[in-house]
């Protein structure tokens, strides 16, 4: 099988601080990849590089095969990659038909005219959401009534609906009670189901990560502390790679040595 | 629950109000409330002009104080024009353009700088009215005598089966808006700059164009019913519209139209006015003290927006 999406050797650094230290990783379609670090591991930096925000320094992004730049959002999305933000980018006063065609209306007679066709947006919208599994019914309901999850998968439809091939879900359960991350992890694993999107899982939960991830890479640093598929990684590498790996480990000796002191 | 029931509850309560206002003043006043309907409606529909786009830059999440300004100083040029012996039709035209180039600078101050709306909008409030009041040398504009009669200003400010032209006017404005925000992507988009800005912006909505046009038809609209008010009267005054921004922000609050943007109709904004207005010329008509309307309308304010904080969940969407 060929990566839809691969990093090779990706550096970012911000004046004299290194974000990224040389990442490279591999995607593939139908598979979800977790992508684990603590903060300031440089998750955010990679999504941003990826998702067309941040210009890599050095190193090539590939898509499909052959490398690409993105010097906007706008040409990430034209490649197939979407990105759920963790605040969605919904607007929690307006119905979910409007929201899922925010900036992509559907109109009735004459474009300029501008006219919304509400019933066949409406339609769509509903549609989108029972293919990945939530139980919606009323496309006119608000947002800002809906749960976090139920906010989530809309989200995540409209990136499906709108082309995305490669799913970017940035935290996507770290604001949300355990009922709701339940709801997020099986959209996630629907979404797998479909076998043509490739789904990169950011978390800092490893549980979340083992119940729906194929692939996992752990950074810490701006480095590329582990990586591998779910075979590769014994469940208790994970947690050690997740509590930031060697280097962490001697951190925690020294502490430990202060406090025997 | 089409649109927010937030708003569709606040609509309801202005809705009630003006019945309960028209019933009140109908007991206490008898045949002459009655008789005073067409000058009421009348009223209504030259602040309802203004409000709806009030409302408008409202939901959009911003602030438009110089309306009432606007309103003065677009009908002192249609007036000093057609003095000018500049045909009415072209008055119109060119005052209408300049109401266009006063909202469109709102709009670009606002969205190319990020500057607060409510900050350039109240310089232009004094700006304007300042124009006005150095113009005129605070007198009172007349409309030459042999266009009063012409049809245009008949067409603007006379009167159809002894209702006031600005009654249909202001209601086929209301129509079009009502349509414009609740079927249009432009309307679409006034929400969704309004309700959240981020959102919109990350959704690839063109937010400083969407601002820019809501500044330009709040602009427009109150140059245009400062034109029809003109047009009756046929005059124009310093005091022209003193405080009419306030009014309309506070007809706009009363009639459910959320204040941080986002949520809120223009028809509900138009009940506020007629909330507002029936107060007025209900008190006038009582013989009370006319600053009476204003404690009252004070009052009310503060109570509705008292209760709204007190009371979140009574309100709260959903």
């Amino acid at each position: 099988m060929k990566p839809i999406v691969e990093l090779k050797n990706v550096v970012k650094t911000f004046g004299t601080f290194s974000a990224l230290k040389g990442v490279s990783l591999e995607i593939y379609p139908g598979e979800v990849h977790a992508l684990l670090g603590d903060n300031g591991a440089g998750k955010s930096t990679l999504i941003k590089i990826l998702s067309g925000v941040f210009q890599p320094t050095a190193g090539d992004i590939v898509v499909d095969g052959s490398v690409v730049s993105f010097a906007s959002p706008r040409d990430s999305a034209a490649v197939g990659i979407g990105t759920v933000y963790q605040d969605l980018a919904l607007a929690p006063l307006m119905s979910v038909a409007r929201n899922f065609f925010m900036g992509r209306e559907l109109y009735k007679g004459p474009k300029w005219l501008g006219i919304l066709d509400d019933a066949e947006m409406e339609r769509i919208a509903l549609e989108q959401m029972h293919k990945i599994g939530i139980n919606a019914d009323d496309p006119r309901q608000q947002v800002g009534t809906m749960s976090g999850g139920q906010r989530q998968t809309l989200a995540i439809a409209r990136a499906i609906y709108f082309g995305a091939k490669v799913l970017i879900l940035d935290e996507p359960t770290s604001a949300l009670g355990q009922r709701q991350q339940m709801e997020v992890l099986k959209t996630i694993m629907r979404v797998r189901g479909r076998g043509d999107i490739a789904i990169i899982f950011i978390t800092h939960n490893e549980v979340h990560a083992q119940l729906t991830a194929d692939r996992f890479t752990f950074l810490a640093l701006g480095e590329v502390i582990g990586q591998g598929s779910k075979d590769d990684i014994a469940g208790d590498e994970i947690r050690h790679l997740m509590a930031g790996g060697a280097e962490m480990a001697d951190l925690e000796l020294e502490i430990r040595a202060i406090a025997a002191q | 629950m089409s649109v927010s029931s937030f708003t569709s509850k606040l609509e309801t309560i202005s809705l009630l109000a003006t019945c309960g206002l028209f019933l009140f003043f109908w007991a206490m006043v008898g045949e002459g409330w009655i008789a005073n309907l067409p000058s009421l409606l009348r009223d209504i529909s030259w602040l309802g002009i203004v409000t709806i786009g009030t409302a408008m830059v409202i939901v959009s999440g911003e602030f438009d104080l110089s309306v009432g300004s606007v309103y003065a100083f677009v009908s002192m040029v249609f007036l000093m024009l057609t003095q000018a012996a500049v045909p009415p039709v072209l008055s119109f035209v060119l005052a209408m353009a300049l109401a266009a180039v006063i909202g469109g600078l709102n709009g670009f101050l606002v969205w190319r700088f990020k500057l607060p709306s409510l900050l350039v909008t109240l310089g232009f409030l004094f700006f304007y009215r300042g124009m006005v009041e150095w113009v005129t040398g605070g007198f009172t504009l007349v409309t030459p005598e042999a266009l009063q009669s012409h049809w245009f200003m008949l067409a603007l400010g006379g009167k159809s089966f002894g209702l006031h032209n600005a009654i249909l006017i202001c209601g086929a404005l209301l129509a079009a808006f009502t349509f414009i925000m609740a079927k249009t992507r432009y309307g679409s988009h006034v929400y969704a700059v309004g309700g959240d800005v981020n959102a919109a912006t990350a959704t690839g909505v063109a937010v400083g164009g969407v601002k820019a046009k809501t500044f330009v038809i709040g602009s427009m609209l109150a140059g245009f019913a400062g034109i029809v008010t003109a047009a009756s009267l046929a005059s124009v005054s310093t005091t022209t519209a003193t405080n009419m921004e306030f009014e309309a922000i506070a007809a706009t609050v009363i009639g459910g139209v959320l204040l941080l943007g986002g949520a809120g109709t223009v028809w509900g904004a138009l009940l506020g006015v007629a909330t507002l207005l029936s107060l007025k010329h209900g008190l006038i008509l009582m013989g009370i003290n006319i600053f009476a309307y204003q404690i009252m309308l004070g009052a009310v304010l503060v109570g509705l927006v008292a209760v709204r904080g007190a009371f979140p969940r009574l309100f709260a969407a959903g």
